[in-house]
């Protein structure tokens, strides 16, 4: 009994082995592809033969030059990075159930390139169906499990502007064992691999007026990974922060400017959610709103950052900076509080339901709607099917890639 | 048992900070689980040393499961359960839960339990039959809990709530040395019927679910005149775990779960 205590005292995760990435020899070997190649292989597949852990079709996109490819069952995934490497086109990578700690290598090799590169070409991106796209589906440790055989069905909707698929967190909550922490810089690039075109972040001020990206009121066990510091974050100075404590995943805390340089530079994510955890930092905030949303115009980059108010306090709050209605901003609590704050975005919680007249009267004054947080498969597919809403936010979006893109 | 020393940072090496910031030396070797422990030893120390008791050791055991006929003895305390911190984030407090239980002997060693876990948001009641072979100074015994569970919370907005059957099988031992009885249960926990909603809308729907397994130790002795004190120790390795509820997990993961409970029973 004392063992098993012993044991699993040890840790408050399940072990999960990420599989390594960028090591992989055929990454490494590979040149890259050209981007015809990328935008004509991209679509709504069929999964032929066995797909038990599957589903019947998956949807393939391309990500910052990454192959990423999206399943039907519980939104797996896998992310693949190759390119030509001796006249075939190799990919490696790994695959991941979002919802289990079920994860492991993926490769994928299609020797008959010419074949694509002639249709490619010829413009009859359809006749991609005739050559199979092999999955070879391996555990963490590189035995071969299973080989899934993909067949190209029809393009799909990636270049759709409006509909913003946000990461909660930046990509993901601790307790869904990602492979980097939540509101980390590493996991706001990872989102993009898992389907997000948007993140929703959340910030914190430290005691000398940095925002910084953190969820919790305390540092705490649950989201940091060396323990150094304990008490309110907004108790201590960034100088302290950075010198003290680290994320689960080994990297600092961000700053807010850096993460959103960071996705300005690095990313081709279309919209930050800026979820504010205490009122104090809305004035910290409120500039680097501005700063960034200015440099992403002049890198000629479609990038809306807003601020989300959560609560009447939040609201009040806003109400008192001075032009509070130019600056761009979400409004969680009422349509008539939207109105008065004149924010860009409403966002209602998801148990509200599709509220479709609601919506409908939101957008026809120019405005988005977007939900929260919706991470049920079922629920995901009805919002999409039934509702209005131009983004939903979610600790999956691998879920919501995979429904969305399939429609 | 490893420290964890805690102290304020020194002002000369930092800036001023409030005095409910600390600075965290050692490393986390067993977290939470480690502190759980801790108490549950001094406290099994403590009440080790007994006031003086002169209680007959046949005498009425709420836990053990030898129970005298049309004799009813119950008990109260509280239960404190870990429950991984990454699931229920800062929404839900690890609050303690108040237990009390009851148990009613019957003819031919059979006995009626019963036990009640709450703490306003989440509540539990379970009732169960118990056949129990004394022998010596063991006992062995088999019995099945049955109960619903009801829970009702308010978070980020959402109404949340769960309705929920339950089923326990078990298979339980004892042993008793003068006024101390030891017993240890492995039991089963089946979802007969579980159901979650968030205000109107029903989340989850869940039927005849093989949720989990659970051990537990449970020492039991005299303490104050003819009340005895029981301090208990039980590893749940399940699905699902009820304390948890609010946290609507969607990840699907078993979990190592400690809980450790101290009692009073009154005969």
């Amino acid at each position: 009994m004392l063992v098993i205590v012993l044991q699993s005292g040890c840790t408050d995760n399940p072990e999960i082995v990420h599989p390594t990435f960028d090591n992989d020899t055929i990454i490494q070997q590979s040149t890259p592809l050209q981007s015809p190649f990328m935008n004509a292989t991209e679509g709504v597949y069929d999964i032929v033969g066995s797909s038990v852990n599957w589903g019947s079709k998956a949807v393939l996109h391309w990500t910052n030059g990454v192959l990423c490819i999206y399943f039907e069952n519980s939104g797996t995934y896998a992310v693949l990075k190759g390119g030509i490497v001796q006249n075939t086109f190799a990919f490696s990578g790994f695959w991941r159930n979002p919802l289990t700690i079920n994860t492991g290598k993926v490769q994928c090799i299609i020797q008959d390139t010419s074949s694509i590169m002639s249709i490619i070409r010829s413009g009859n991106i359809s006749d991609l169906a005739n050559i199979p796209l092999t999955l070879n589906i391996l555990s963490t440790a590189g035995e071969n499990r299973q080989t899934l055989t993909l067949r190209y069905i029809r393009p799909s909707k990636f270049r759709n502007e409006n509909y913003f698929i946000i990461a909660h967190r930046g990509g993901g909550r601790n307790s869904d064992l990602l492979p980097f922490s939540e509101n980390s810089i590493n996991l706001i690039r990872f989102s993009e691999y898992i389907g997000a075109n948007a993140v929703e972040i959340d910030i914190k001020l430290t005691s000398d007026g940095i925002p910084i990206l953190y969820h919790d009121t305390d540092f705490n066990s649950r989201l940091i990974g060396n323990g150094t510091l304990i008490g309110p974050v907004e108790s201590f100075s960034f100088t302290q922060i950075r010198t003290f404590a680290k994320l689960h995943d080994g990297s600092d805390i961000p700053t807010l400017r850096e993460a959103l340089q960071f996705i300005i530079d690095s990313t081709t994510l279309r919209f930050v959610w800026l979820d504010i955890k205490s009122v104090n930092a809305m004035r910290a905030i409120i500039p680097l709103q501005k700063e960034f949303t200015q440099k992403a115009k002049e890198k000629n980059k479609s990038l809306f950052i807003a601020t989300g108010l959560a609560s009447e306090e939040f609201i009040q709050d806003f109400m008192t900076l001075p032009q509070f209605s130019t600056i761009p901003s979400i409004v969680e609590t009422s349509v008539d509080d939207m109105r008065k704050v004149n924010a860009r975005v409403f966002a209602p919680r998801w148990t509200l339901g599709t509220q479709n007249e609601l919506i409908q009267t939101v957008k026809q004054e120019g405005r988005f709607a977007l939900v929260w947080t919706l991470d049920d498969q079922k629920f995901i597919r009805k919002f999409l099917a039934e509702g209005q809403f131009n983004g939903i936010l979610t600790n999956f979006p691998s879920i919501v890639a995979y429904e969305y893109y399939v429609q | 048992m490893a420290h964890c020393l805690l102290y304020p940072i020194h002002k000369a090496d930092l800036c001023p900070v409030s005095s409910r910031t600390f600075i965290f030396t050692r490393c986390r070797i067993f977290g939470s689980m480690r502190k759980l422990l801790f108490i549950f030893i001094v406290k099994l120390i403590c009440v080790s040393s007994m006031w003086g008791v002169t209680l007959d050791s046949t005498h009425n055991t709420v836990f053990n499961s030898r129970h005298s006929p049309y004799t009813l003895t119950w008990a109260a305390g509280i239960a404190i359960t870990s429950i991984p911190r990454d699931i229920v984030e800062e929404e839900i407090n690890r609050f303690p839960f108040l237990q009390a239980d009851i148990a009613y002997g019957l003819p031919y060693n059979f006995a009626l339990l019963g036990k009640l876990n709450t703490m306003i948001l989440t509540n539990r009641l379970l009732v169960g039959l118990q056949w129990n072979y004394p022998l010596s100074s063991f006992d062995f015994a088999i019995g099945a809990d049955f109960g619903h569970l009801l829970g009702f919370v308010t978070i980020n907005g959402f109404d949340n709530s769960i309705n929920s059957w339950l089923t326990y099988p078990y298979i339980q031992c004892g042993y008793h040395y003068e006024h101390v009885f030891i017993s240890a249960r492995a039991e089963a926990e089946y979802i007969t019927s579980q159901q979650t909603f968030a205000g109107d809308i029903q989340v989850t729907d869940a039927r005849n679910r093989r949720n989990g397994l659970a051990l537990s130790v449970i020492v039991e002795q005299p303490f104050f005149h003819n009340q005895r004190c029981a301090l208990g120790l039980k590893i749940s390795y399940s699905d699902f775990v009820y304390q948890a509820w609010p946290a609507f997990e969607t990840f699907k993961r078993t979990l190592t779960v400690p809980e450790v409970f101290c009692a009073f029973t009154f005969p």
